[in-house]
């Protein structure tokens, strides 16, 4: 598994993934090749925030069945996605506040399969600092 | 537009003449109330919210306040921020499918000793 395979869109199944899929990010976010004199390193505050949205969004779907879904992420945009597909979710309202309040973009759609999907995108993953 | 203050209060006044007859209601909750309301109010606008309801758990107390809406965009910083005040007054949120999305905000009763 590789977060940063644009054809990843698994959930994470255990903290153990998500760990190595933070770990993965990490280790393979270091600027482009060639390029050695920028060197991009991940803000491990922003990812700390998005790690804290995703594993809250992942208790939440072992409780209902929901589905998460995390987006590779994209250093074009320097952006990753996480989505989540329910019918019903229920949040304490400190949790969802803090949700909303660290995400850049969210929206909320409804499907044909009468679901919903809540996506959350985040910026600002990886820091660039001259070498 | 619907006021939700409207909705809650004869939503309210119902239970009160109902089940929670002879209960007496906290003054505090329903000023409380009406702060949500407007919260609510200002959020319902900004959603293009095409109803809004108000349902009591008639053994709790508990009220829930649900604003459909057809897509919801945070991309305006308004709206998270309304968003996340709006929710912080309630003790749940729920999102669920009907009617497009559903946003269902749950707070405690107004009630003397409602949980």
């Amino acid at each position: 598994m590789n977060i940063l395979d644009p054809e990843f869109q698994g959930p994470f199944n255990s903290e153990e993934e998500l760990e190595a899929a933070m770990d993965a990010l990490v280790i393979t976010s270091h600027g482009p090749p060639g390029n050695e004199a920028v060197a991009s390193v991940v803000d491990e505050n922003r990812f700390s925030q998005v790690e804290f949205v995703v594993r809250t969004l992942g208790f939440l779907s072992r409780e209902s069945g929901a589905e998460v879904i995390y987006e590779a992420h994209n250093p074009t945009y320097d952006a990753c996605t996480v989505k989540i597909e329910t019918n019903d979710l229920l949040f304490r309202s400190s949790w969802i506040s803090r949700c909303v309040s660290l995400a850049d973009l969210i929206t909320i759609q409804p499907t044909l399969n009468n679901t919903i999907v809540v996506s959350m995108v985040f910026y600002g993953l990886v820091r660039r600092t001259s070498v | 537009m619907i006021d939700c203050y409207d909705i809650v209060q004869t939503a309210i006044e119902d239970a009160s003449n109902g089940v929670f007859k002879g209960v007496r209601k906290r003054k505090d909750a329903m000023r409380f109330m009406r702060t949500f309301c407007t919260a609510v109010n200002t959020l319902s606008e900004r959603l293009n919210s095409s109803s809004l309801n108000v349902e009591i758990n008639m053994s709790t107390g508990a009220i829930t306040v649900t604003m459909n809406c057809p897509y919801v965009d945070m991309s305006d910083v308004f709206v998270p921020a309304r968003f996340v005040f709006t929710a912080s007054l309630a003790s749940h949120v729920r999102l669920s499918a009907a009617n497009g999305v559903a946003i269902s905000f749950i707070l405690p009763g107004v009630w003397e000793n409602a949980i």
